[in-house]
């Protein structure tokens, strides 16, 4: 019995330990946090660990930035705004799954080791190395995806599209294909007081002769 | 892949103790090993015999399948030199090294004795060990990331290899200071998160250990922190960091027969901002004499960024350029050195002096008329120009002119003041990733040996003199160098090639040169002229690195035109196995090399040096780091053999043995200690004729420790206190034999020392040192040194 228990406790340790998946590493206004299976909400604060299928949600003028453990993918969560964050541990990454309920989010991928899909109520946006929007535009209504860099992949039963930088690709409801425009001046969200970390960012990749990569990264700045 | 360092080690020990007439008695006094970080850690003993202060020690060091050295200045504590270089640039490769002693008068003495020619020690730099397939990603803040002071959250993870690190040796530091115990450490990840940080530019620095104590992983980067708003927002337009020190040490030698005191101090300065950065470097000393080179430096530099890595770097007094290898390389220049790196088109000029002049001296009879005088030194300019074309990283082809002039009016009494201009190509490819890279010089000299009054002299006096050239030849030359009956009138060459490969666990390398003995630029003091030959050699690794397989084959001969007695052949074979264990089991290596000297002459030549020596080396090294309950252990050994066989019937044979047993031990308190043993024996014999004429042995067996404990927190919460001991008791007996007759001479030498090391941080570190030597037996006296020394950095 003992045993029993102590194999349960090291399963349930490792279990535990495998449900970190994301780190706040910026959080303004109200950000409250709510884990899978509690009806207790509790504030967000920086350095907080997510843990698989933790629900998010921001309050007006609020939002947070959080980083993924296994690549940095940067999420940042607009005003308004709620989702729940689901994270598959594969091996030495993880799968990772943004279930958009209502508002804006920003997404930044670099050299991403697992899966990145953010899942709306009328579409799925499959992503790899880029920089992209979702806007949802409340609970049942449109999805947009805005791509400011690389390609993004928008699906759903009705069919699906690619987006690249520049495009915008709107989803009128579940039964809808995804259509693909140019991007508007107006469809970008107000990124609030704060510079969008990765926006203004030049990167260039090198490789070593031993085939590690390392990146350069310049952030430029404009003059406040 | 996560780099993890193991060391291994060939120490050559043969000359450990030192025979004959060296000025110093040298030898190691700790095994040298690579750290974790993977610098190379050496300490040298030296017992200063002679009446000479020493200036400094060097340690030269390159990868087995080069010729250029590197170097670095030891620094002295007591009768101990200790020094530390980075062979991270050499992962995977066998570093050759050996010391250099360089004495107030200009003389130097070597260790081993032979090197560099000979005797060589040597390392396997070695890391890159498989880790599974994790890695560290810094999560945030990421390098010279910019954030509120207020919103730090340091965040690191290491997927992969998480069962192996110890989480409770993760060590974090936050610029000077140790948060560690701050730190949450899960399974797969860490994060720091302080309520907030001062204004300005913060270094982070993360160690990760496994569960042996070994250091898996480091991880060093910086980050901005700026205030929220307004006008308090901290301007990082220059970044300030520098180092200073000061010393003052005391030598008795010979029960107070000779005393020396030294006095130092040094400052390094760099300010650094995104668009310039600018700084300097002074290093004084009492031991500064117009009569020798100086010992004194100072430096000055600015440097211009323009986007890129393009800049404007411009330095003033004593500058180092480091350019073609063979023409300007491994001396300083006390004048101004500036460099235009535009990548695509670059241009580098050096003007300044390499020496100094030093008067002769004058000897007078009892009378004051001049009755001798000894040879001066000249004052020698030096000029280089370069251009170039290429970035340097993939691509580089350059065109250099060094002119060196020996100024004939900058002393009275020297002789033959010389003169050389010498230019040449050199060009830089590397390929597919730095896998393949070739690079290559082509280089011609003219030399004078001596310029007299430093005037050429009208072709017509020249040929009435003998020298036969042309018209069209004396005006092109006297543009370039002084003609004179001393011209050596043609070029002299000079060229190499080296490729590199790394393919297939393979880092092979094959490099051939050849230099003519009337060669020379005054940019490169070190160049070994009247040689050609190759070296190759290949590092292969197999099994994750656990196992290291190095292969070198070097031959050369000299006398490339002819004109000597003899030429002499010189070849290497060496042959080396490493292994290095993935679990915690002892590493070793397993060396044996092969090399031998020969010429056509033989003991009849009165004239000539004949040789016929082979020299066969066998070492063996074990490394074992291991844990004993919570206390960590490192146990060392080495062996060698070594064994000179010279055919020549008057020449030298040499037999050595050697062992050393060495133990670290570090508790899991700021305690550690060490405990070591070492047994040497060696036979010198000169035999005639099958009869052992002259000849010395020499038996030395020593053992030893220390003892070091450090106190934490004593004035405030980063200060500590270290307080070490350390005794080391040797016996050598050394056996003569002159013209068959043998003599003994029995001696012990005892060292004792102790120290004292307070740390205080950001104020500084302050260390006073204490080492005494008793020698005993047939040479009783006793020499110790004391030292004080303060060291500051920003």
């Amino acid at each position: 019995m003992l045993s029993l228990t102590a194999l349960l406790w090291l399963f349930g340790s490792a279990a535990q330990a495998d449900d970190n998946i994301a780190v706040v590493v910026k959080v303004n206004g109200k950000v409250s946090l709510t884990a899978e299976k509690s009806t207790e909400s509790v504030p967000v604060k920086k350095g907080q660990v997510l843990k698989n299928r933790d629900r998010l949600e921001t309050g007006a003028e609020a939002y947070c930035i959080l980083k993924f453990l296994d690549d940095k993918s940067l999420l940042r969560i607009n005003e308004k705004s709620s989702c729940i964050i689901e994270g598959k541990k594969e091996a030495d990454a993880i799968d990772k799954n943004i279930f958009v309920e209502l508002g804006s989010f920003f997404a930044s991928l670099f050299q991403p080791k697992g899966k990145f899909e953010v899942t709306t109520p009328t579409s799925v946006a499959s992503v790899k190395g880029t920089q992209f929007w979702v806007i949802q535009l409340g609970k049942a209504g449109p999805t947009r995806v805005v791509v400011t860099e690389g390609i993004v992949e928008v699906r759903n039963r009705a069919g699906k599209a690619l987006a690249k930088k520049g495009q915008t690709a709107s989803v009128a409801s579940r039964t809808s294909p995804p259509e693909v425009r140019l991007t508007r001046s107006g469809d970008i969200p107000d990124a609030g007081e704060e510079e969008l970390e990765s926006q203004q960012n030049l990167e260039f990749e090198f490789e070593d002769s031993d085939g590690r990569k390392k990146v350069l990264r310049i952030k430029i700045e404009e003059e406040r | 892949m996560t780099p993890f360092l193991r060391i291994l080690m060939l120490i050559a020990l043969t000359g450990t103790m030192l025979l004959g007439n060296e000025r110093a008695l040298i030898s190691l006094a700790e095994t040298p090993f690579v750290d974790d970080q993977m610098n190379l850690n050496v300490e040298l003993s030296l017992a200063n015999r002679s009446l000479t202060p020493v200036n400094e020690v060097r340690l030269y060091y390159r990868d087995q399948g080069s010729f250029e050295f590197e170097n670095e200045i030891l620094r002295a504590q007591g009768f101990r030199y200790r020094g530390k270089v980075d062979l991270s640039s050499y992962s995977g490769e066998m570093v050759e090294y050996f010391f250099r002693v360089e004495y107030a008068d200009g003389q130097f003495q070597a260790f081993p004795r032979n090197a560099p020619e000979e005797d060589l020690l040597s390392v396997v730099a070695n890391q890159q060990q498989s880790y599974g397939q994790g890695e560290v990603v810094i999560i945030s803040p990421e390098p010279n990331e910019r954030i509120v002071a207020e919103e730090l959250v340091v965040t690191v993870s290491f997927f992969g290899f998480a069962e192996r690190i110890d989480r409770e040796r993760v060590r974090l530091f936050l610029n000077a200071w140790d948060v560690s115990r701050y730190v949450t450490v899960y399974d797969e990840f860490l994060t720091f998160n302080p309520r907030r940080v001062p204004p300005g530019r913060h270094q982070l620095r993360l160690e990760l250990y496994d569960t042996n104590g070994r250091q898996i992983a480091r991880r060093e980067w910086s980050f901005f922190a700026f205030k929220r708003k307004g006008p308090q927002e901290v301007s990082e337009d220059f970044q300030v960091r520098g180092n200073a020190f000061a010393l003052n040490r005391y030598e008795s030698i010979s029960n107070g027969r000779y005393a020396n005191r030294f006095t130092r101090g040094g400052l390094n300065l760099t300010m650094t901002s995104d668009w310039m950065a600018m700084g300097g470097r002074v290093y004084l000393s009492n031991r500064e004499d117009s009569r020798f080179q100086p010992i004194n430096r100072y430096t000055g530099f600015a440097r211009l960024n323009f986007w890129g890595d393009r800049y404007l770097r411009l330095t003033g007094g004593d500058t180092y350029p480091q350019q073609n290898p063979m023409l300007l390389r491994n001396t300083f220049v006390r004048g101004f050195y500036g460099e235009l790196h535009l990548g695509g088109i670059n241009a580098e000029y050096v003007t300044g002096k390499t020496r100094r002049g030093v008067e002769g001296e004058i000897r007078s009879d009892t009378s004051g008329a001049v009755i001798d005088t000894t040879r001066g030194t000249f004052e020698r300019q030096l000029h280089a120009y370069r251009g170039s074309i290429g970035g340097g990283k993939e691509f580089q082809f350059g065109i250099s002119y060094v002119k060196g002039r020996d100024d004939p009016r900058s002393i009275q009494f020297g002789v033959a003041p010389e003169e050389a201009a010498a230019m040449g190509a050199d060009i830089f490819i590397a390929l597919d990733k730095n896998r393949l890279m070739l690079e290559g010089a082509y280089n011609f000299s003219f030399y004078n040996p001596n310029i007299l009054d430093g005037e050429s002299i009208p072709l017509d006096t020249l040929n009435e003199l003998g020298v036969d050239i042309s018209r069209q030849v004396y005006d092109i030359a006297t543009d370039m160098i002084t003609v004179n009956q001393y011209l050596i009138p043609f070029p002299a060459r000079s060229y190499f090639g080296r490729a590199r490969l790394r393919y297939l666990n393979n880092s092979f390398s094959a490099e051939y040169r050849y230099v003519q003995d009337e060669f020379r630029s005054f940019g490169q003091p070190f160049q070994q002229r009247d040689i050609e030959g190759l070296v190759i050699s290949d590092n292969i690794r197999l099994f994750q690195n656990q196992v290291l397989f190095n292969l070198q084959y070097r031959a050369f001969k000299n006398n490339l035109a002819n004109i000597k007695l003899a030429t002499t052949e010189n070849r290497t074979l060496g042959v080396n196995l490493s292994y290095f264990p993935l679990r915690n089991l002892p590493s070793f290596t397993i060396g044996y090399s092969n090399y031998t000297r020969l010429n056509d002459l033989d003991s009849s030549d009165l004239f000539g040096y004949p040789e016929d020596n082979a020299t066969n080396t066998v070492t063996f090294t074990s490394s074992y780091p291991f844990t004993l309950g919570e206390v960590q252990n490192r146990m060392t050994l080495n062996l060698l053999n070594y064994n000179r066989i010279d055919r020549i019937d008057n020449g030298f044979d040499n037999l050595s043995n050697s062992v050393s047993i060495n133990l670290q031990t570090r508790y899991r308190f700021p305690l550690r200690h060490t405990l070591e043993f070492s047994f040497q024996q060696s036979e010198n014999e000169n035999a005639t004729g099958g009869q052992v004429v002259t000849g010395n042995n020499l038996l030395f067996n020593a053992f030893g420790g220390g003892l070091e404990y450090r106190f934490d927190r004593l004035l405030n919460q980063i200060d500590n206190l270290t307080m070490g001991v350390n005794t080391r008791f040797g016996r050598v007996t050394t056996t003569r034999i002159t013209s068959g007759t043998e003599s003994e001479d029995k001696f012990s030498r005892n060292l004792f020392g102790g120290r004292l090391m307070y740390d205080n941080g950001s104020l500084g570190r302050l260390s006073l040192l204490g080492d005494w030597i008793v020698y005993g037996g047939d040479n009783g006296y006793e020499d110790y040194i004391l030292t004080a020394r303060y060291d500051v950095s920003f």
